[in-house]
């Protein structure tokens, strides 16, 4: 049985050796990391923008550059020009002794707020608060801890896409048929898709999770946490080629599992703790807060362990229940 | 043109068969639902700010409660406040000590935070409680609005033009890739070498297919999510065009892939990269300029303005000769990837 499972791994790594897919695996969360790690920054240090005329007063414009981003203009139709454009940019322009300040119509509630407080803490003399702010050191950043896990969840999707394709390669090319009629079982086979799903998933994420975090996360979590959730890209790729006959059906069948898998993390993250329940069936909900413990134990809503034991718990049973419909369709032994 | 309408009729055989009016009937049904049913009206995307009043008027705390901040976000004792802004890496504490005449505020923030928006934050802060003592700052100034303000977009719809830019457009990217494979394989393309219809006709014939199906997919989420009073006419344009577009990006890059397991890589790569303007999308009050070089940013902002009017004369016109101009750029690139590699492979 072992030799079986392996001999069909290597057919498979074999084939993807031949479609170059080795290459792209590889290069794929190198590319992905390399250019989150470009954008980060910008994300990282977000602040305001204002569009400000050269005619304010040097105070206003020195106040301002406490506070945001300072793009001076020339003239008052240049700054209203630059508050036209489709981001929510403010404007700031001289009219007589006293500053206008220029909003679109469209901006959010909060604009007219914000910039008519940051004006008036500027030019008015009257005694303000005293503010002291207590740093907590974190020197990791939100966005990045969250884009990292997403990656992590991403290399184990991308397990399933390479499972998914492949089952839909060997119906249209009839391979499945003359698997059928080898000693191969179900659950060896699936068992050997394990065994691809999850070298590719930790590959990719050991890869991905370098370039965004660098040396400092423990890499033997990224590990056990790729081991245990293999079985959701697992899932997916079942999902994808139970259900899909062909490529075209595959991309339609990708395109709706995508919103699910993706989705439901994305907006576990928006959702209250007193309303976390709702994600607890689905094993991807579950993965994604193990990835979240890996990089900061205080975004997740579980620890580690139970993160992990949930994950592998539940992507177990969704195996189990694909059985009958691989059965059927599939048609091996 | 007759043999650009043969094509087309075979293609949309091809289509039919593969059941690609199913699927983006199915997603159209499945987004509209998520938009209607399981998205918010209102999401806080910026930090949850957490309020600890020590003094004894305890004002800062009414003026929270006031302003409709859950009691989880008040706390009674500093340890507490501490270990939740530890434990919550999107929130900042904020502590009221003294009295509202002399008051001390102390920020506690994470240390990722710029200057500039921690700065923001003790504005707003000396804003409110200027609001709570009753006082105006004299400063001399005044607002305009441009055009005439608009209610705030309930977040759930603020998603659609979202959802029409990640699935109409996109799906054309990703559908002609899978076009090519399949004809590929199926060794169409090798037939079609020797008939008499040029590489163009191949090109529009399945650009064609791709728009009808991006029409199908918006007009179904349009009516279901904003009904009947939106200019569908205007958004149809924008998305013909975007989806017109991608098709042609799509083609030019699947080309050089042999199968879709080779192409979904550089496919994902491509769609992420075209996404990124979603983040700006979502927080238009930070700029980031490199991100109006991408397509789908006049796309999504486009859609945005016909669906939430503002009264931006222009915008449609420009987001139109911006597309318009690409997509010449692309049905030059196209042609040329398509002759040569597809249309070009095999030949001696």
């Amino acid at each position: 049985m072992i030799k079986r499972i392996f001999n069909f791994i290597a057919k498979e790594f074999a084939s993807a050796m031949r479609n170059n897919m080795i290459v792209y695996i590889l290069l794929f969360p190198v590319i992905i990391a390399v250019g989150m790690r470009l954008f980060l920054p910008s994300l990282q240090n977000m602040k305001l923008t204002v569009a400000v005329e050269k005619a304010v007063d040097d105070t206003v414009i020195e106040g301002l550059k406490q506070y945001a981003n300072v793009e001076i203009y020339h003239t008052a139709q240049q700054v209203e020009k630059r508050v036209e454009k489709s981001d929510d940019v403010a404007g700031f322009i001289k009219s007589g002794e006293s500053h206008t300040i220029l909003l679109e119509g469209n901006e959010g509630e909060e604009a007219e707020l914000i910039a008519s407080t940051l004006l008036s803490l500027i030019l008015s003399k009257e005694p303000k608060a005293t503010f002291e702010h207590v740093s907590l050191g974190k020197s990791g950043s939100v966005l990045r801890e969250y884009v990292a896990s997403l990656l992590l969840l991403m290399a184990v999707l991308i397990g399933g896409f390479i499972v998914g394709l492949n089952i839909v390669d060997e119906k249209e090319s009839k391979a499945i048929r003359a698997l059928s009629v080898t000693p191969l079982r179900l659950y060896e086979l699936m068992l050997a898709h394990g065994g691809m799903c999850l070298i590719s998933s930790v590959v990719i994420g050991i890869v991905s999770t370098f370039i965004i975090m660098g040396a400092e996360s423990n890499y033997g979590r990224v590990v056990t946490a790729m081991m245990t959730t293999a079985g959701i890209g697992l899932f997916l790729g079942y999902l994808i080629g139970g259900f899909a006959d062909n490529l075209i059906s595959a991309v339609a069948v990708i395109k709706s599992l995508m919103l699910a898998f993706l989705g439901i993390p994305i907006a576990s993250v928006y959702v209250p703790t007193d309303f976390q329940w709702i994600f607890y069936i689905f094993p991807h909900y579950w993965g994604f807060q193990a990835y979240l413990n890996i990089f900061s134990k205080s975004l997740a809503h579980v620890d580690f362990a139970v993160a992990n034991g949930a994950t592998l718990l539940s992507s177990c049973i969704a195996l189990v229940l694909c059985v009958p419909m691989l059965n059927k369709r599939l048609k091996l032994r | 043109m007759k043999r650009f309408i043969n094509l087309l009729r075979q293609d949309m055989v091809v289509a039919q068969r593969n059941y690609f009016h199913y699927v983006v009937i199915t997603l159209a049904v499945l987004m509209s639902a998520v938009i209607l049913f399981l998205i918010p009206n209102t999401v806080k995307l910026t930090p949850n700010e957490l309020f600890l009043d020590l003094t004894h008027e305890k004002r800062l705390e009414d003026f929270a409660r006031d302003q409709g901040t859950e009691e989880g976000r008040i706390f009674q004792s500093k340890e507490g406040l501490l270990e939740a802004v530890d434990k919550n890496s999107n929130s900042l504490g904020i502590i009221l000590e003294g009295d509202m005449e002399n008051a001390k505020v102390t920020v506690i923030h994470q240390g990722t935070e710029s200057v500039e928006i921690i700065n923001v934050l003790d504005a707003t802060i000396q804003g409110a409680l200027d609001e709570i003592r009753g006082i105006t700052r004299k400063a001399n100034y005044q607002v305009q609005y441009l055009r005439p303000k608009t209610d705030p977009i309930p977040f759930n719809k603020m998603m659609v033009p979202l959802m029409v830019v990640t699935e109409a457009v996109m799906l054309g990217f990703l559908l002609i890739a899978v076009m090519v494979f399949q004809e590929k394989e199926e060794g169409s393309v090798r037939a079609y070498r020797i008939t008499p219809s040029g590489t163009m006709v191949y090109i529009l014939s399945k650009a064609v297919i791709n728009v009808g199906l991006a029409v199908l997919y918006t007009s179904i989420l349009i009516f279901l999510t904003m009904g009947f009073q939106v200019n569908i006419l205007a958004v149809l344009m924008i998305v013909v065009l975007a989806s017109f577009l991608m098709t042609l990006v799509g083609l030019s890059i699947s080309v050089f892939f042999d199968n879709l397991q080779q192409f979904i890589f550089i496919g994902v790569l491509v769609i992420g990269i075209i996404s990124m303007p979603i983040a700006s999308y979502l927080t238009p009050a930070i700029s980031m300029p490199f991100m109006e070089w991408l397509p789908s940013y006049p796309v999504l902002f486009g859609l945005r303005e016909v669906l939430f009017p503002t009264g931006k004369a222009g915008m449609i016109t420009a987001v139109s000769i911006t597309l318009g101009i690409e997509i010449i750029l692309f049905i030059v690139i196209s042609y040329h990837a398509v002759r040569n590699k597809l249309m070009g492979e095999g030949q001696s």
